[in-house]
Formats: structure tokens, sequence, C-alpha cells
């Protein structure tokens, strides 16, 4: 028997709220269908290695285009203190001499302090801790954090806009040589 | 049939600006906004995601200057049942909040004092819970949802409260500060049968 369309629209709802959900947990097909009605696609990660599939809602084609005025659009997702979190933990897991699957705390506060000459503290752990998993962005990990769920159903655009950010961040003087591993 | 796809076009144009939008969009810049019939589809699909088109009326509360997307009313009951990831010190805080700018200063007219001054001059419940560094963190939490602004005061996501969640936020509150009232009894047999009904 199909879902209600009450119960599609619940479990999309849940599925915004959540960041992600596991694939099994949407009535697929017909989540699917809705969501293009409304621009948006659900984006399925993972799934080799006998883990399950996850689901995330994206937009179809590309994010909403930026706009110059009132209202921001987009409008902004995380907060300032997790985006720059973000950028240094996607520099660190992107790295192509270190080759990590997944950051610890202190590599990313001893990446920030290099950096800044400050300390990350009070801003980058509560970001690590709550603001990026709840996101979706991070995955904690028994190493740490790994790339989560929506991290790895960044668009095209996306995913430009982060790597272009992080090369510019490893191009940095003071980017620790030193955190392989 | 070019005008049905430029119509369902606009309309998926809206409601993709809609939901990523930080505040109400304008009629006169979304066509799908402007037209009665296209706004209602655009309602449609909103409600396809569990959220709803909610109208901004100007100050005297007659005319719509804009609108915003929210929950629908179902799925805000439906997700204020799950974990949403604050803990219970934010919603203590927020409480507080609430009570300083919206009781305090906007209903009561009160002058306010500093909200820093306020919450160290609070004695009740749990006040060791909201001082230095936690509720530093808190207020940060609070803020990247949205539910609070740099300033401290109430976020753009109370904005996005239909009248029935202001109702239900009235009601908590009222069950708050009146738990032994006869309207709170009403209050908590309504919401028992609404659980009821939902499991």
């Amino acid at each position: 028997m199909s879902p209600s369309a009450g119960a599609v629209a619940l479990s999309l709802a849940r599925l915004r709220q959540a960041a992600w959900l596991p694939a099994s947990d949407l009535p697929l097909a017909q989540a699917e269908e809705r969501a293009a009605l409304a621009g948006r696609q659900i984006v399925l990660v993972g799934g080799e290695n006998e883990k399950p599939a996850l689901a995330v809602l994206s937009w179809q084609g590309t994010d909403p285009a930026e706009s110059s005025r009132p209202p921001r659009l987009p409008r902004r997702a995380l907060s300032r203190n997790a985006t720059k979190t973000l950028v240094v933990v996607h520099a660190l897991l992107s790295d192509p001499k270190a080759s990590r699957a997944a950051v610890t705390q202190p590599q990313v506060l001893a990446a920030i302090l290099l950096l800044s000459s400050r300390s990350g503290e009070s801003w980058a752990i509560p970001s690590l801790h709550l603001e990026l998993p709840h996101a979706g962005l991070l995955t904690p990990c028994r190493e740490g954090w790994a790339c989560g769920p929506a991290m790895s159903a960044w668009d095209r655009p996306t995913r430009d806009v982060m790597a272009h950010a992080t090369q510019q961040l490893r191009g940095h003087p003071s980017w620790p040589e030193t955190q392989h591993g | 049939m070019a005008d049905e796809a430029d119509d369902e076009a606009a309309i998926i144009d809206a409601v993709r600006a809609l939901e990523a939008a930080d505040g109400p969009l304008r009629p006169r810049d979304w066509p799908a906004l402007s037209d009665a019939d296209l706004r209602e589809r655009v309602a449609r699909h909103l409600g396809g995601l569990g959220r709803q088109l909610l109208p901004v009326l100007d100050e005297a509360g007659t005319t719509v200057t804009g609108y915003l997307s929210t929950w629908s009313d179902e799925a805000a009951a439906d997700l204020a049942r799950a974990t949403c990831g604050l803990q219970e010190i934010d919603l203590a805080l927020l409480t507080l909040l609430y009570l300083h700018w919206e009781i305090l200063g906007r209903v009561l007219g009160e002058d306010l004092r500093p909200l820093q001054e306020q919450l160290d001059a609070y004695t009740g419940t749990g006040r060791e819970a909201i001082r230095g560094d936690a509720r530093k963190e808190s207020l940060t939490r609070l803020q990247a949802r949205q539910l609070i602004r740099a300033d401290y005061r109430l976020g753009p996501a109370f904005d996005r409260l239909t009248p029935v969640q202001r109702t239900r936020l009235d009601q908590s509150l009222f069950l708050l500060l009146r738990p032994e009232h006869a309207w709170a009894a009403e209050i908590r047999l309504s919401r028992q049968a609404e659980r009821q009904e939902a499991s």
C-alpha cells in the first residue's frame, strides 16, 4: 500500500530537519516525486560495504542563486564560526599529502592556531561537536570526525567553491605541513 | 502549453527562493507569489515537503507585504517530538530570553535591564547552569539556529511561526508560569489527547 501524502510530507520534513536519514526510513519513490515538484532532489550516499545508504535532501541543479539585495538568497545555513571550522576540516581531510579519512580535534585546533596565531577553542569545538554534525556535514567516528552525508552530497559548484577555499588555505605559508596522518 | 511550462518554472523558482531566503519575498518580485492561482500551487508544492506558505502582514495586520515558508503545523508538531540537537540548557536559556524580550519587554512594556545583567540576576532553578562558558556556548548554539540574533534578541526563526504554532508557544509559556491554573490543566489534557492520536 502506498503511503499517504501526509506521511510522505512528514518523512521529507524529518529528512530536512535531520540533514540525513537512512534511505530505508523513507518512502523513496514518492518522496523523490514530491521533492522534484519543489525543485529539490534526494541524493543517496554510501551504501557500500554493507553500510546502509543514507538519504540527503539537496537542490535540483544548483543551489538557489545568490541575491544582491534583501532577502539574502541563499540564507546562511551555518554560523560564521561553523563555516570557518568546516573549511579547515575540509582542507585537512582533502590534503593530498596526508590522505586522511578522519581528523581529530587537536589537528583542527593546531591548524587554526598555525593559520591565525589564535586559539580557535571557543568557536571551533562547539562547531565540531554540535553544529557541523547536526548539519550532517561531519560524522563523529572513533578517530574524530569524518566527512558527513551532507558533505558527500555536495553539488559540483559547492565542491568547486570548497576546493578553491581549501587550496587557498593549504597554500598559506603556515599550513601545517607536519600534521600528516 | 508554453504558458503552463512557464507557470511551472515560476512556481519552482518561487518555492526554491522561499526555502532559501532569510527573509520574506515580496510578491512583486516573484510572479508565482503575486498571482492567487499560482500562489495556491506554490503552497501545494510546499505542502508536499511538510512546509507551508506563511503570509507576512504589515504593522496594521491588514496587507500582505511578503511571504515566508515554514514547517506545516502537522510537521512542526511531529518534529517537536524528535530531538532537535539543542540541549536542555539551550531550551531553558531560550525560555528566559523569550520572557525577557517578549513578555517583559513587548507585552508588559517594562524598562529592560541589559540582558546579561538580567541573566546574572536570575535566581531560579538551574541558575548555575546558565553562567560563564556554558551560557556563552549555549547562546552560540541558539544563534546558529537563528533562534536569537547576534544582539541576543529573538531571531528570525520566531518570524516563521504560524498562528497555530504561536498559540502553542503561548500555551507552553502559560504551562510554565501558571501550572496550577485550570486553563493549564485543559492544555495538558488536550496535548495528551494529541499525543495519543499521533501514536
